[in-house]
């Protein structure tokens, strides 16, 4: 993606600065040729692909069938509340624990107004609707803190409204759960 | 304002108003039919698609009789801006037939 963008400004600065050292070089190019070449045949297939790209990774984004872990993301103005249905007696905290390396669905909730929930490493976002759930299931390969943020405008607070994931290898994080640190 | 020009300014804007009142149906349908398990859902979406594909295509193959100069020049921007959104019909409205639509 960060390779395909950079292409792209590449070709963009060249075009450019060619217009401004040889004019002369960009002279035979029509205005016509400019819209039609610019405008639909460059953006058009690039758009198709990324879509078709945002289609497939949206579909294996969804939560089918069941996994072994889960956690519930209530959202108020303006924090969020995470805790897990498996083990009631954790108290509930404002950062998420998730295993690594393993699919977690996270059912995602409000208390007052429509949040959004997004943590952009791991990619995906959902609403936060105050009396429906909604699920994603995401999957943290590695290891260590992922900072999420609330995604949809909330009011006066909506940009402190932070949180942090920490995922943690599968033995630490089952302790965790089993009530034993941290 | 002549009435042939009256007729070409609408039709400029006819493609995109057709465009954005289908988004906003098919975001409709599907979220009906997730909210109340339609057994047909699937086919509802297929069909709500070709309907708009084919409302879209009438003013994008369809170009107007122009009567006077303004009207000219308006008809063929109308004409081009109704197969955009034609286009635009054809490829955003796609997925509703064949990605899912509930979890
Ligand atoms: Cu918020």
């Amino acid at each position: 993606m960060l390779a395909g963008a950079a292409v792209l400004t590449a070709l963009v600065l060249a075009l450019l600065t060619m217009a401004y050292l040889r004019p002369h070089r960009l002279a035979g190019v029509t205005a016509g040729q400019w819209i039609v070449g610019g405008g639909l045949i460059l953006p058009i297939p690039i758009l198709m692909l990324l879509t078709g790209t945002a289609l497939v990774l949206g579909e294996q984004l969804l939560p089918r069938g069941e996994v072994a872990y889960r956690a519930e993301a209530r959202a108020e103005q303006w924090a969020w509340r995470f805790s897990y249905p498996d083990v009631p007696g954790l108290p509930v905290s404002e950062t998420l624990h998730i295993p690594a390396g393993e699919p977690v669905d996270i059912a995602v909730t409000s208390a007052d107004v429509i949040h959004a929930f997004w943590v952009p490493r791991l990619g995906g976002k959902i609403d936060a609707i105050p009396g429906h759930r909604n699920v994603i299931r995401l999957q943290a390969d590695e290891p260590g803190i992922y900072r999420g943020i609330c995604a949809e405008f909330c009011g006066p607070g909506h940009e402190t409204m932070q949180f942090r994931v920490e995922a943690h290898d599968l033995e630490t994080f089952k302790s965790m759960m089993a009530g034993a640190a941290p | 304002m002549r009435q042939g020009d009256k007729i070409a300014l609408i039709s400029l804007v006819a493609g995109f108003t057709v465009w954005s009142v289908g988004f906003v149906a098919l975001y409709g349908l599907q979220a009906l039919g997730c909210a109340y398990g339609w057994p047909t859902h699937r086919a509802v979406l297929i069909l709500a698609y070709g309907i708009l594909v084919a409302v879209l295509a009438v003013p994008a193959f369809w170009p107007l009789r122009s009567d006077g100069e303004a009207s000219a020049t308006l008809s063929v921007a109308a004409l081009w801006a109704n197969r955009a959104a034609l286009g635009a019909g054809v490829l955003v409205f796609l997925p509703v037939t064949f990605t899912s639509t509930c979890v």
